[in-house]
C-alpha cells in the first residue's frame, strides 16, 4: 500500500463519529479547564506561600451569621530533616505511571462511590501565558519532570471536587495554618501523622478574588523532604457556591473524609528527577 | 491572559475536524477512544487558544492528538485489543493484492491488528504527512526505524482481495 492510498482509504473509514463537531461544548470544556488551571495555580502558589499578608474581612469571633472565623496563625513543619546532599542524575520509568490514574481515582472512589472523573490531566513543565505563570505538558511528555498530576470529579452536586497530587520545593519554616493563606478560613488544624507526614485540615475557605458564596474545605498532606530534595504534597478540595458557609457546612464533605483521601497511599507520584524549570 | 478568539477557533476545528476525526478513528479503532481523545485536543487546544492560535494550530493538534493517544497507549487503560510488538505475517504478495477503497472496512480490522507503536508511526507519517524526524521525535526511535516500521506496516495493509468463489487471487 502506498502514502496515497493509505490516505485515502482513512479518510473513507466510517468513523461513527459526528460529521460536524461540536464546538460549543468544546469550549465550554476548554474555559473550565482554564478557570480550573487558575484557580489551581493560585491556590497552589498561596497554599505554598502562605505569607500573603491579606486585609481580613471578618474579625475573630465571627458575626454569628455562620461566617467563618479566622484561624490563629500557627506553624509547624512536617519533620525536619537535614538538606540533603543532591542525588546522582536519574531518569524516571514512564512505566511508573501506568495506574497513577486508577490508584487515585480508587483512592477517591472508596471515599465517594459515587464520584465520577471529569478530568484527567498531569504536567511536565511551566510556561508563560501573558504575565502568569501556567502548568502544561510538554509534547512530548518529559517524564523525567511530571510534577502535578490533577483528576477532577463530580460528587454529588458539589460545585466542584478536584485532588491533586504534585512535588514541590520544599518551604522551610512555612506556616501551613496562616490567617493570610485565604481570604477567609473558619479553622485549620494540623496533625502530625507517621512518617513525618503532616495533615493540614482547612474549613470554611474562600480564596482571595472568588465571589460571595463559595466555599470550600481543603485537606493536605505534606510529606517530609525526600533524599532528591523535594517535598510531596497531596491536595484534596472540595467547594460548594451560591450559599451561606452556613449551608455549605452542611453540602459539604467532611474534613475527616477529605483527609483520608489525602493521606491514602494512592495518592502518591513517583518523584521526579527534578521540577521543571521556571520560565524565564 | 488573553480571550481567546472564538471565531478563529470555531474555523479552526471545522476545517481540522475530518481529518481528526479520521486519524483519531485509525489509531484507535473505537468510537468512543477516538472521541475521547479529539474532544481532550480540542478542549486543550482551546483552553491555550490564545498561545496555540497564533502559531501553527493543526500542527499542535495533530500532535497532541498522537501524544495523548501515545501517553494512553503507554498507560495501557483504553485499548480493545492486547498490544504486540510482533504481529502474525501475512502472505506473501502472490496471495493478496494492494487494497481496494471497498474494503476499507477490512482495512480498520487490519489496523487493530498493527501494534499501537506501528499505528501511531503510520498515522503520523502518511495520513498527518508529519516529517519522519518528527516521527522518530515522539516514538523515541531512529529515523531508520520509522522508515522501516512504517514499510513494513504499510505493507500488513494490504487486504485479500476474494474471487467469486471465495478463493483469493
Amino acid at each position: 500500500m502506498t502514502h496515497d492510498q493509505f490516505k485515502q482509504v482513512v479518510d473513507t473509514l466510517d468513523t461513527g463519529l459526528p460529521q460536524r463537531p461540536d464546538v460549543a461544548g468544546i469550549r465550554a470544556q476548554g474555559r473550565a479547564v482554564r478557570r480550573r488551571r487558575r484557580g489551581i495555580a493560585i491556590a497552589s502558589g498561596l497554599a505554598a506561600a502562605a505569607v500573603v499578608a491579606v486585609p481580613l474581612a471578618v474579625t475573630a469571633g465571627g458575626s454569628g451569621d455562620g461566617t467563618p472565623q479566622v484561624a490563629d496563625d500557627t506553624s509547624v513543619s512536617p519533620s525536619p530533616t537535614p538538606s540533603p546532599d543532591p542525588s546522582p542524575t536519574r531518569t524516571v520509568d514512564p512505566s511508573a505511571y501506568d495506574d497513577q490514574s486508577d490508584r487515585m481515582t480508587a483512592a477517591v472512589k472508596d471515599v465517594f462511590p459515587q464520584a465520577r472523573r471529569t478530568s484527567d490531566e498531569f504536567y511536565d513543565s511551566m510556561v508563560m501565558d501573558g504575565d502568569v505563570v501556567d502548568i502544561t505538558l510538554g509534547d512530548p511528555v518529559n517524564w523525567d519532570t511530571v510534577f502535578r498530576w490533577n483528576q477532577v470529579f463530580d460528587v454529588g452536586d458539589l460545585a466542584l471536587f478536584s485532588v491533586s497530587t504534585s512535588w514541590n520545593e520544599p518551604t522551610p519554616g512555612i506556616a501551613w495554618c496562616s490567617r493570610g493563606t485565604f481570604e477567609l478560613e473558619s479553622d485549620c488544624t494540623m496533625t502530625q501523622l507517621d512518617g513525618g507526614r503532616l495533615l493540614v485540615l482547612h474549613d470554611g475557605v474562600r480564596i482571595q478574588g472568588q465571589e460571595d458564596g463559595v466555599w470550600s474545605r481543603y485537606a493536605q498532606v505534606v510529606s517530609p523532604q525526600s533524599d532528591g530534595g523535594l517535598m510531596q504534597q497531596v491536595d484534596v478540595w472540595a467547594t460548594e457556591s451560591g450559599m451561606t458557609w452556613a449551608a455549605a457546612q452542611r453540602e459539604l464533605p467532611s474534613l475527616e473524609d477529605l483527609g483520608s483521601i489525602a493521606q491514602d497511599e494512592r495518592m502518591r507520584l513517583p518523584e521526579p528527577s527534578s521540577l521543571p524549570e521556571l520560565p524565564q | 491572559m488573553s480571550k481567546p478568539d472564538d471565531a478563529s477557533f470555531e474555523e479552526f476545528v471545522h476545517a481540522s475536524w475530518p481529518s481528526l476525526r479520521q486519524g483519531a478513528y485509525a489509531l484507535t479503532g473505537s468510537v468512543p477512544d477516538a472521541e475521547d481523545l479529539v474532544q481532550t485536543v480540542l478542549v486543550r487546544a482551546y483552553a491555550r487558544w490564545s498561545r496555540v492560535g497564533r502559531d501553527n494550530p493543526i500542527a499542535y493538534v495533530r500532535r497532541s492528538l498522537v501524544n495523548a493517544y501515545v501517553d494512553t497507549w503507554r498507560r495501557r487503560q483504553r485499548f480493545r485489543e492486547h498490544p504486540v510488538d510482533e504481529v502474525p505475517e501475512v502472505a506473501g504478495p502472490a496471495s493478496y493484492d494492494v487494497v481496494a477503497i471497498d474494503d476499507r472496512l477490512d482495512l480498520a480490522g487490519r489496523l487493530a491488528l498493527l501494534s499501537p507503536r506501528e499505528r501511531t508511526m503510520l498515522v503520523m507519517r502518511h495520513y498527518f504527512d508529519l516529517p519522519e524526524r518528527e516521527v522518530a521525535e515522539v516514538m523515541g526511535c531512529s529515523v531508520g526505524t520509522v522508515k522501516s516500521t512504517c514499510s513494513r506496516a504499510l505493507a500488513r495493509l494490504r487486504i485479500p482481495v476474494s474471487t467469486p468463489t471465495g478463493e483469493q487471487r
